[in-house]
């Protein structure tokens, strides 16, 4: 674990270039993941889970739904990069924009409406999750080497 | 229930196992003994997931499905408090509260 150096009040680290790209990154690969995930399901037949083997047969073997595994996969390896360089309650509420990303790109690309009861839901959600980010981050004390 | 409350219904399905999820991978990075058990336990939990979200998508929107899965962090933050013994604060209680007013008002929307 690295040892952190306390800064002068009222000054700001200066953000590293690779955590700018990375928390880019996520936002990027989730809205990615979310969007092509929506338009598999999209492209499935009608009815398709009325028989579940048989659906997930099929699934696995749609070239979309390899496309969503590997942008799972690699928001996972982003995201564990990501939190290396910094701590998780200031990634999280920056990354929570994707929120407000997934809606525009499937709005723009799958014609989803944004409406002001979907718009004031994430907007609820924002701010939860920045409160959230604004508490401790580790409020258990290890009990030592198991 | 109407077709897109059923689809809504699956995301928080869904949120629930990410949750379980979460904790398994939490207890693999704390224990040091039974790493393998819990991964894999957290892999499962992805596994039943992944179908179960796809179907949810064939109902509802992702704008709303996105929104709704963030109850997980609802889930993740009840489940830690009893399973891994983490504190819930005020503030982190106030915040949990607007998530799930928020998960309400979207899948109310869907």
């Amino acid at each position: 674990m690295t040892e952190r150096i306390p800064l002068a009040a009222g000054r700001r680290q200066p953000l590293p270039l690779r955590l700018v790209v990375g928390l880019v990154a996520a936002i990027i690969l989730d809205t990615a993941t979310q969007v092509t995930w929506k338009s598999a399901a999209l492209s499935l037949p009608e009815n398709i889970f009325n028989n579940p083997p048989a659906a997930l047969h099929f699934i696995f073997q749609q070239p979309i739904f390899l496309v969503v595994v590997v942008l799972f996969a690699a928001q996972l390896v982003n995201w564990l990069k990501v939190l290396s360089d910094a701590d998780l309650s200031f990634a999280l509420p920056i990354t929570a924009l994707s929120y407000l990303t997934v809606a525009a790109v499937s709005a723009f690309w799958l014609g989803e409406q944004i409406t002001w009861g979907r718009a004031a839901g994430m907007a609820l959600i924002l701010f939860g999750v920045f409160l959230i980010s604004r508490t401790d981050h580790n409020t258990l004390t290890p009990p030592g080497p198991l | 229930m109407s077709a897109t409350s059923l689809g809504v219904l699956y995301v928080v399905i869904c949120a629930f196992i990410e949750a379980l999820a979460q904790i398994a991978w939490k207890r693999s990075a704390n224990n040091l003994t039974r790493k393998k058990r819990w991964i894999f336990v957290g892999a499962l939990a992805y596994a039943i997931e992944v179908p179960l979200y796809t179907l949810a998508l064939t109902i509802v929107d992702v704008t709303v499905a996105f929104a709704v899965s963030s109850i997980s962090f609802v889930f993740v933050a009840l489940l830690s408090r009893v399973l891994l013994n983490e504190t819930l604060n005020f503030v982190r209680a106030l915040g949990l509260i607007f998530i799930l007013g928020g998960v309400i008002l979207s899948g109310d929307h869907a």
